[in-house]
């Protein structure tokens, strides 16, 4: 009977998987911008250190979690931005006139992004319970840095309105 | 109703909506670009159609219902792979990491069948049916399994799906999983729930066979990126933003 509870769990998850798949292929791409001065400065140790020092242990650990809900907002918008351009780039390949190679890049840097930002949100929610680790990656910024120079390469090459994504991110 | 006339009617509602996906791939020229799921396809809508005029003839019946379901089974996992491959082919950066997660994810699905292998006794007074039906309940875990994965592994990365492509997907998973819970069921409780069983797996593989023509039919749509907003009203949440960090 053990096994049958395990596979009626196992399909029960496989059913979930299914219904959140035909849900987020409904959903609709939005750009949001993202402010990557503002992100840098939520992300400095240094900064964190000084309040680390300046802070009594309570205050610092609540505002911690203040700068990581802000931060999870900020790699949620990245992410959603990454998530956006891909389906773009799949959906519309094969009429993106422009350089191959560019594309491939844009398309290789976001999919490194949509990772990097799954692995920021595990580091960020291990943060949020235990406030004194430092886990949270730097290298996220440059990888979105890069990506919206090379989607600023990539529309430089199409008509105005076939990739309006370079201004939102 | 009797309950070998629902199986009946559900029979004939499912081949003469084989036959329509059929007509409905061979009329868009599908059979070219999905040749697994073409084949899938075909074969099913052949299979069903031998088992119904077999059906009078126990022995012949058992004996192809189980070579059917064995052959079934191999082309599900081709249409998978299908799948995979549609799915990744705009992301060639992908598909390195895809393919390792794949293969770890393959194996992993590998054992836990084995678990159910060693683990399951089937109900069944005929053996070789007893053997085909533990041996299905652990395949069907791995395609389930791998469908799961190729679901997770879109949605992680936000990877556009192509209308026939998810629907292939999607319908092969409707089915391959209530085939499974069926099959699991069938192995504790015996041949009583056949009739039932029947019925379940008939409706469920209609159901596969109406998304997979509907997502064939239905035409795709563009791909724009016109809901990107205003660049006004990016600077507004970019302020509200920074206040809110700086407040």
């Amino acid at each position: 009977m053990t096994l049958a509870i395990v596979v009626i769990a196992f399909v029960l998850c496989a059913t979930v998987i299914f219904f959140v798949a035909v849900r987020s292929r409904r959903r609709r791409a939005v750009q949001r911008s993202v402010d990557i001065k503002a992100f840098r400065a939520l992300m400095d140790r240094d900064d964190e250190n000084f309040l680390r020092m300046k802070l009594s242990r309570n205050v610092f650990f609540h505002l911690k979690r203040q700068r990581i809900r802000v931060a999870w907002g900020y790699v949620a918008r990245m992410s959603g931005n990454a998530e956006g351009l891909l389906r773009w780039f799949g959906g519309a390949r094969s009429h993106v006139n422009s350089d191959t190679q560019v594309v491939e890049r844009a398309i290789e840097l976001a999919s490194q992004i949509r990772m990097h930002c799954l692995v920021s949100y595990a580091k960020l929610a291990v943060e949020f319970v235990f406030p004194s680790l430092q886990l949270t990656p730097t290298l996220l910024e440059s990888k979105y840095e890069s990506l919206r120079d090379t989607v600023a390469q990539l529309t430089s090459f199409q008509p105005q309105n076939e990739a309006p994504a370079a201004i939102a991110i | 109703m009797s309950p070998k006339a629902l199986v009946s009617i559900c029979w004939v509602v499912s081949l003469v909506l084989n036959c329509g996906l059929v007509a409905v791939l061979i009329g868009k020229g599908s059979l070219r670009k999905f040749p697994f799921f073409g084949v899938y396809a075909v074969f099913t809508l052949l299979a069903s159609g031998v088992l119904y005029v077999v059906r009078g003839f126990s022995n012949v019946y058992l004996y192809t219902y189980w070579i059917c379901e064995c052959v079934g089974v191999i082309l599900g996992f081709a249409v998978v792979y299908e799948v995979f491959g549609k799915l990744l082919s705009p992301y060639p950066a992908l598909r390195r990491l895809a393919v390792s997660i794949f293969q770890w994810s393959t194996m992993v699905l590998i054992l836990l069948g084995c678990v159910v292998l060693y683990a399951q006794s089937a109900s069944e007074p005929n053996k070789f049916a007893a053997a085909v039906m533990v041996v299905e309940e652990a395949t069907r875990i791995i395609e389930v399994g791998l469908l799961m994965f190729l679901f997770l592994f879109s949605t992680a990365f936000g990877l556009h799906w192509r209308q026939c492509v998810f629907g292939m997907a999607l319908g092969l998973g409707i089915f391959v999983t209530v085939e499974l819970v069926g099959i699991t069921m069938r192995n504790y409780w015996g041949p009583a729930l056949n009739s039932s069983f029947s019925v379940v797996r008939a409706v469920a593989f209609s159901i596969s066979l109406m998304v997979w023509s509907g997502y064939l039919l239905v035409p795709e749509k563009e791909t724009s990126l016109s809901e990107a907003p205003h660049h006004g009203q990016l600077e507004q949440w970019n302020q509200a933003l920074t206040e809110f960090i700086y407040q």
